[in-house]
C-alpha cells in the first residue's frame, strides 16, 4: 500500500516538475522582458543619446506585392538619415490576416513599434497608441484631426482617394450612352446596356461578399449627408425604419439588384472573376475605389479604354454631388515602444514631403499631407472633370462598434441577401429589432 | 531501490513528459476556454469582466447560430445516409478484382488532396459563367438542371455537402475496408456450408464484424459534421448572407470579425458538449439496434 502511494506521489511530483519547469521558463522570460522593458524605459533616451543601435519594428499590409517591395526598400533608406536606426518591415498580404496577427501580438505583448491601421481599427487599438499631437507632421495632415479619439490624434492617414465608377468609354460610345450625373440616369444607362445584351452592364463579384460595399456600406452614409452618421445611428433605437437614410438608400439598392443588370448570377462570381469580365470588355461598368486602377493597369497593361465617373447619388443636377472619399493606410506608434523618441523621429521622416510624395506616387492614391500632390494623372483628371463634394468616411464611435459586434451586423452580407432575393421590409424589421435589443442590453 | 520501485520510477519518468504535454496543451487551453466563456473579453483589451452565464444565454438567443447548426445537421444527415453505400463500395473493393490497388488508391485520393485545392477546383466547377458542370448539363440537353450552385440559398448547402462527400467518403471506405479485412475468412466458409447467401453473410458476419469500425466512422461523422469549416469558408465564406454558414464558421466570425472572444469561447464549449452528447446517443442507439459487438 505504502509503495503504491509512493509511486503515485512520485508520478505527481515528476509531472508537476515538468509542468513547472516549462511554466517557470516562460515566467523567467517574462520577468526578463519586464526587466528589459522597464530598464529600457528609463534607459531608452540614454541609449538613443549614446548612439546605440536601435531597430524599429514596423508592420503593414498591402495586396500589391510590388508596393510591399517598394516600402521595404524605402524604409531601409532611413538608416542613411539616422545611421543608428534600422527599420525592419513586416508585411502582410491582406488586412484580415494582419488584424488577426496584431491581436495575437497584443496579447503576447509583442506589438511592433510602428504599425498600420485601417480607420475602423483605431477604436479597437486606442489604448495601445501613443498620442501624436506633438509631432510637427500632425498639423500638416489634412485628415488626422477628423479621426482623433477623445480629442487625441492616435493614428495618421497616408492616403485619401475617392470611390469611383469605372467604365469603358468605347462601350458607351458604341451604344451612344452619356455619362450619368443623377441616380435615375445611372439606372437608365445600366438598363440600356442590359437591353442591348452585348455586355454585362455591371460587374458584381457578389460571391466574395465585400464588392457590394459601394452600395450597401456607403450609400446610406452618403445619403444621410452626415459624415458622423454611423455614430449618430448608435444613438437611435430604430435607425432602419421607413423614411430613414438607411431605408431610402436601400430602396434604391433593392431596385438596382432587382433590375438584374449584374449578369446572370452576380452572387456566383468572385471579385476577380467579375473584374476579369470588366477587364476583358465583357462587362461595361464596375464601382470601386481608386485602388482598383493599379490592378486594372497591371492586368490590362494600359488605361486607354478606362474612365471613371462619380457615383451619382443625387436626384437632380442642381444638388451637390457627394462622393465617398476614403482615407486609409493610417500609421500609429505603439505606446509601449522601447524607443518612443526614435520612432517619432522616424514617423516625422516617413510623413516628410519627399518620402510621402514617393509613397503616394507608388500607391497611386491621393496624398494626405498638405503641400503634396500625387502624380496620378487619372486621379487629377477625375478631379478636374468632375465637380464633386468629398464625403469623408468616418468610422463609427465606440458605441456603434459595440452595437455592430453585439448584433453581428455586416452591411455587405445584407447586400448578398438582397441579391439572393431577401425583401427590404424584412431586413429593416430584423435590423431594428436586433439594434433596439442590443441598445437595451448595453444600457 | 527495490526492483518494483525501479520499475515504477522508469514508468513514471517515461509518462511524465507526455502527461505534462497533455496538461499544457490540452487541459490548460480547455480550462482557459471555459474561463473565457464566462467573460466579455473582446480579444484586444488587456482586461475582461466576468459576466456569468450571459454568453450562454446570448448564444441560445441567436437565430443565426441555430440556422448555422441546422446546416451542420444537413452535413451529418447526408453523410450518414451515404454510410451504407460506403460499406457496399468497401465490400466491392474487398473482392478479388483486377487492378484492385489502383481503385483503392483512387477512392482514397480525394482525402489526401489539400483542402484549399479542393475548394478552388469546386469553385471552378460550380462557376456560373463557363463552369464545367453547367456546360456539361447544357451539352447533354439538361439545361433545366442548371442551378445557381453557390448563390441560391436553397441549393448552396447541397453543393457544399457534395464536395464534403467527395472528399471524405474515400476515408470511410478505406476504414471499412480495413474492418472487412480483419474478419476471418473461415467465418464466411462456415456460413457458406450452412447455406447462407451473400445478403445473410453481410448482415450476420460482415456488419457485426465491422461494428467497431462503423462506430468509429459514425463518431467521425458527428465530429466532422459539427466542425465543418474549411469547405464553406473557402468556397462561399458562409454566403450568400449566412446561408451556408456553419457552427464553426459562425464561431470564428464571432471571435475575429465581431471581437467577441467570450461569446465565441462559449460557442466552442457548446460545440464540445454537443459532440460528446451526440456521439454518446449515437453509440447507445447503435448498440441498441444490435450493431454493437455485444
Amino acid at each position: 500500500m505504502a509503495k503504491r502511494w509512493a509511486g503515485s506521489i512520485l508520478a505527481l511530483l515528476l509531472t508537476l516538475s515538468v509542468v513547472l519547469a516549462a511554466c517557470g521558463q516562460s515566467k523567467d522570460k517574462e520577468n526578463e522582458e519586464t526587466a528589459a522593458s522597464s530598464g529600457s524605459a528609463s534607459a531608452a533616451p540614454a541609449s538613443e543619446a549614446n548612439g546605440e543601435k536601435i531597430t524599429i519594428k514596423m508592420a503593414m499590409w498591402d495586396v500589391n506585392a510590388s508596393f510591399i517591395d517598394f516600402l521595404t526598400a524605402k524604409v531601409k533608406e532611413y538608416s542613411k538619415v539616422d545611421p543608428n536606426v534600422s527599420v525592419e518591415l513586416e508585411a502582410f498580404k491582406n488586412d484580415g490576416d494582419y488584424l488577426k496577427a496584431m491581436k495575437v501580438r497584443l496579447s503576447a505583448n509583442e506589438m511592433p513599434d510602428f504599425f498600420e491601421l485601417k480607420p475602423n481599427f483605431i477604436n479597437d487599438f486606442k489604448s495601445e497608441l501613443l498620442p501624436l499631437d506633438d509631432l510637427s507632421i500632425t498639423a500638416k495632415n489634412k485628415f488626422a484631426k477628423k479621426y482623433a479619439v477623445d480629442g487625441k490624434v492616435l493614428a495618421m492617414p497616408t492616403v485619401s482617394f475617392p470611390e469611383l465608377v469605372y467604365y469603358h468609354p468605347s462601350i458607351f460610345q458604341e451604344l451612344g450612352l452619356n455619362v450619368p450625373t443623377t441616380w435615375q440616369q445611372f439606372m437608365d444607362v445600366l438598363n440600356k446596356l442590359k437591353e442591348n445584351g452585348k455586355y454585362i452592364p455591371y460587374a458584381m463579384g457578389g460571391k466574395d461578399g465585400w464588392p457590394d460595399y459601394p452600395f450597401n456600406e456607403f450609400m446610406h452614409q452618403i445619403m444621410s449627408g452626415d459624415e458622423n452618421y454611423l455614430s449618430a445611428i448608435a444613438a437611435q433605437d430604430k435607425p432602419f425604419s421607413e423614411g430613414t437614410p438607411f431605408y431610402n438608400a436601400y430602396s434604391r439598392i433593392a431596385a438596382l439588384y432587382d433590375a438584374k443588370v449584374m449578369g446572370p448570377d452576380p452572387l456566383g462570381v468572385s471579385w476577380d472573376q467579375a473584374t476579369g469580365l470588366f477587364e476583358s470588355k465583357q462587362a461595361a461598368v464596375v464601382a470601386a475605389g481608386l485602388w482598383y486602377l493599379d490592378t486594372y493597369l497591371s492586368k490590362v497593361g494600359n488605361i486607354d479604354d478606362l474612365a471613371a465617373f462619380p457615383m451619382p447619388l443625387r436626384d437632380s443636377e442642381s444638388e451637390e454631388l457627394k462622393v465617398m472619399t476614403f482615407t486609409d493606410h493610417f500609421y500609429a506608434i505603439n505606446k509601449n515602444t522601447k524607443n518612443p523618441e526614435a520612432v517619432k523621429k522616424f514617423m516625422e521622416w516617413f510623413y516628410s514631403p519627399e518620402v510621402h510624395q514617393a509613397y503616394v506616387d507608388k500607391a497611386k492614391l491621393g496624398a494626405a499631407m498638405e503641400g503634396v500632390t500625387a502624380n496620378v494623372p487619372f486621379l487629377n483628371d477625375f478631379y478636374a472633370k468632375n465637380k464633386i463634394t468629398p464625403f469623408l468616411y468616418v468610422p463609427g464611435n465606440q458605441q456603434y462598434t459595440d452595437l455592430i459586434n453585439a448584433t453581428q451586423l455586416d452591411w455587405k452580407k445584407i447586400g448578398q441577401e438582397m441579391m439572393a432575393g431577401k425583401k427590404l421590409a424584412d431586413i429593416s424589421a430584423e435590423l431594428n429589432d436586433k439594434w433596439s435589443k442590443a441598445r437595451a442590453g448595453a444600457k | 531501490m527495490s526492483y518494483s520501485m525501479q520499475k515504477k520510477v522508469i514508468i513514471v519518468s517515461f509518462l511524465a513528459l507526455p502527461i505534462a504535454l497533455l496538461l499544457l496543451f490540452l487541459l490548460y487551453p480547455t480550462a482557459k476556454l471555459l474561463q473565457l466563456s464566462f467573460t466579455d473579453w473582446n480579444g484586444i483589451s488587456r482586461t475582461f469582466e466576468y459576466v456569468g452565464l450571459d454568453n450562454y444565454a446570448d448564444a441560445f438567443r441567436m437565430p443565426e447560430l441555430w440556422k448555422s447548426l441546422y446546416n451542420n445537421w444537413l452535413y451529418f444527415l447526408i453523410h450518414a445516409l451515404f454510410i451504407p453505400l460506403e460499406i457496399m463500395v468497401a465490400v466491392f473493393l474487398n473482392a478479388k478484382l483486377r487492378a484492385n490497388p489502383f481503385f483503392r488508391s483512387i477512392v482514397f485520393l480525394p482525402y489526401v488532396i489539400n483542402g484549399v485545392a479542393v475548394a478552388y477546383v469546386f469553385s471552378y466547377l460550380y462557376n456560373p459563367i463557363n463552369g464545367p458542370i453547367n456546360l456539361f448539363l447544357q451539352s447533354i440537353g439538361l439545361e433545366s438542371w442548371i442551378q445557381r450552385w453557390l448563390s441560391d440559398p436553397g441549393v448552396v448547402n447541397y453543393s457544399l455537402i457534395a464536395v464534403s462527400l467527395w472528399r471524405f467518403c474515400g476515408l470511410h471506405v478505406i476504414l471499412f475496408l480495413a474492418g472487412l479485412q480483419a474478419i476471418p475468412q473461415d467465418l464466411y466458409e462456415a456460413s457458406k456450408i450452412d447455406g447462407a447467401g451473400p445478403m445473410r453473410q453481410l448482415w450476420y458476419i460482415t456488419i457485426p464484424g465491422m461494428s467497431l469500425v462503423i462506430e468509429i466512422v459514425l463518431f467521425l461523422n458527428v465530429r466532422g459534421a459539427l466542425q465543418v469549416f474549411d469547405i464553406p469558408f473557402l468556397i462561399t465564406q458562409g454566403g450568400p448572407g449566412n446561408a451556408s454558414s456553419t457552427f464553426t464558421l459562425f464561431t470564428v466570425d464571432t471571435a475575429f470579425k465581431f471581437n467577441n472572444y467570450g461569446l465565441a469561447s462559449t460557442m466552442a464549449i457548446l460545440l464540445m458538449i454537443m459532440i460528446i452528447v451526440f456521439s454518446y446517443i449515437q453509440k447507445k442507439l447503435f448498440q441498441a439496434t444490435g450493431g454493437g459487438r455485444s
